[in-house]
Parts: C-alpha cells; structure tokens; sequence
C-alpha cells in the first residue's frame, strides 16, 4: 500500500511540475485549441460563438479559458492512480488509453455547460463553476478509474494466469 | 474481492451521484462555518511559519490575509477563491459513503475521512498563504505557481487521496487473492512480474523448502 501511494505521489507531483513548468505560449495554446473545440461544440448544438484565442463570446456574453480549466488535474490524478494500482503495464495503457481522451470529453461538457451556464443563468455560474464541476471532474476521474480497477484489471489478471 | 464486481461499481456511480447532488445543495450552509473552523485552527499555525500571517473574515465571506510582522500588504481572498479550496468538502463525503461497506464501516470511514480533510486544509495553509504572497510579486514564478496549484486549487486532490488511502481494502487485492500455484508463476496482482519476484518477494527460503521438486 505504501508502494502505491509512493508512486501516486510521485507520479502526481512530477506531472504538475510539468504542467506548472509550461511556457506561457504552450498554456495559450492549449487553451485556444480547448476554445476552439468548445466553440465548434457549440456550434453544432445551435450556438452562434465566435472564438478568439482563449475566449468565446456568444450572445453578448464572453468566457475565458484559462489554464485552470484544462482538466490537467484530473488528468494527472488519473495518470497517477492508474500507476500505482497493482496491474500489468499493458493494463496501465490500456486504461490510459481510454481513460484520458474520456476525461478530455468530459471537460469540453464542463465548457460547454458554463458557456450555456453564463448565457443563460449567470447568477449560476459561480456556482457550476466552483461547486459543482471542480468536484465533478475529480468524481468523474474516480469512477473512470474504478471502470478500470473493477473490469480492465481483472481481465488482465485472467489472461496473465 | 467481492467488492470488484461490475455491479458494486454501478451502485457506487448511483449512490455517488445523488450524494454528490445533496452536498452540493447542502455546502453553501455548511462551508462558512467549516472555513470559520479551519481559520481560526490555521492562525496559531500560521504564526510560526517563517513569514507569519494572520487571517481575517473579510469581504462577502472571503478572507483577509494580513501580515503580523508589519512588513508586506494585506490582501484579500475572495469566498470563490475559498470555495476552490473547500469544495472537496463536497466531493469526499460522496465518495466514503458510497464506498461498498456496511453502514458501521462507512460512518467510520466517514469521521476519519473528515476529520483528516480538515487537518490537510489546516495544514495546507501556512504553504497556500506563501504562495498567494509570493504569486502577487512575481506571478510568473514557477515553485509559486506549484505550490499553489498543490496548496491550493488543486487541493480537490486531498478526497481523492483521503478516500483512496481509507478505501485502498476494498478495491485493491488482499494477501489471500495473492497466493499463486508456484513460486515461478506470474503474480496474481498483475503487474507481469513472478511471484517470487513481487509479491512473494519477503518469502524466499520457507517456500523454496515447502515447495515440491
């Protein structure tokens, strides 16, 4: 258990120190590219937006996306947890796999839904913002890694024996 | 082990989920008094760090973040800037109680749980205020921004590592999963290695003589 939890913290600190360390004109252009993606979203779903850099403005109304909501700490949580379970290395890939293009999905919901958020309810947005997807994504980021522990692993093991 | 079945994993996401909604409902009542609690526990802490502070309610349930030496400004902290800190209040309460168990398990798992989130947010303090001092003179700063992004908003972190570390029993395989056929078979926790090799590594001499040639 200590092992685990050693390789966590490890794995977890190391890739925030990456993240942390990112030149500003990396951080920009992962934040446009995610406005970017966010914007087409919107898009489709009916949405006038016009996206500039990092910031979308729809209906008189603008949003900004800042490194902060680049869903790097949930992915670092997921990277980190998936290692330091007990597994094969072809299950840790597996898992990152599928684990880390979900959780870049579920953060385009999350800016998708403050963006409706914004427009619609901006008294809410404070609250969607702070309270309910900070929370959300690491919530979400424990079931997707429960997927892996409870069904991936197992099979794994299976297979292996 | 039988925790690991498909089916728990389905009633964890349910019963998460809906606890989840309820403490979101619940925390806006809940979390000035919590941030009143870990205030007033910090202060005495943030006294010794090397470059003391006090805090101070401020604005709009917000902090006042004011240094006692005299040197340096004070600052404020807004309660959005809090409720980054402060809303794994929401998240870890969700995740302990739907964690397979019985009821006597989870209210256990669930007092430690709190208890130990309280005193990581306590004692995350004195590294987030010298972070925050040091993020208004160089926002650029790397070991700042780190410390921030552990310290502080990423401290969403600390359910996830207070629920896992309290929980590791019921999803991680246990010792009697672990006993393999031989000792030169692959090791039933999956990692590819031998059993001898990972989790019979402790082992060697009783089983080498035990096993049969």
């Amino acid at each position: 258990v200590l092992r685990a939890w050693a390789i966590f913290g490890a794995t977890f600190g190391a890739l925030q120190l990456v993240a942390t360390s990112l030149s500003p004109g990396a951080r920009d252009a992962i934040t446009a590219l995610l406005a970017r993606a966010t914007g087409a979203l919107a898009r489709l779903a009916g949405t006038p937006v016009e996206v500039t850099g990092s910031l979308l403005y729809a209906d008189g109304y603008g949003l900004e996306v800042i490194w902060q909501c680049s869903g790097a700490t949930p992915m670092a949580v997921f990277v980190a947890a998936v290692a330091a379970f007990p597994s094969s290395w072809r299950a840790k890939l597996v898992g990152w796999a599928i684990g880390l293009p979900l959780l870049v999905v579920a953060n385009l919901a999350r800016l998708l839904t403050l963006l409706w958020v914004g427009m619609h309810h901006p008294h809410a947005f404070d609250t969607m913002h702070l309270r309910v997807w900070q929370p959300l994504l690491i919530l979400m980021t424990v079931v997707l890694w429960l997927a892996w522990v409870t069904r991936l692993v197992p099979r794994e093991r299976t297979r292996a024996a | 082990v039988s925790a690991l079945a498909p089916r728990s994993l389905l009633r964890f996401v349910a019963i998460a989920s809906v606890l989840f909604g309820a403490f979101v409902l619940v925390y806006p009542f809940v979390a000035p008094a919590y941030r009143t609690l870990v205030r007033e526990t910090a202060n005495p802490v943030l006294r010794m760090a090397p470059d003391p502070s006090r805090v101070e309610p401020g604005d709009d349930g917000g902090w006042r973040i004011v240094p006692v030496s005299g040197q340096g400004t004070a600052f404020s902290v807004t309660a959005d800037d809090l409720d980054l800190n402060h809303a794994a209040l929401i998240l870890l309460p969700s995740l302990l109680l739907a964690t397979p168990g019985t009821w006597r398990e989870r209210t256990r798992r669930l007092g430690i749980g709190m208890v130990a989130l309280f005193l990581l947010h306590v004692l995350s303090m004195p590294p987030w205020v010298a972070a925050l001092k040091c993020l208004r003179h160089d926002p650029d700063s790397v070991p700042c921004s780190y410390a921030y992004s552990v310290f502080g908003a990423g401290s969403q972190i600390y359910a996830f590592v207070v629920w896992g570390v309290l929980t590791w029993g019921v999803w991680a395989p246990g010792p009697a999963a672990a006993e393999p056929g031989s000792r030169g078979a692959p090791c039933p926790c999956g990692s590819g290695l031998k059993y001898k090799r990972c989790c019979g590594a402790g082992e060697p001499a009783a089983r080498a003589k035990a096993a049969p040639r």
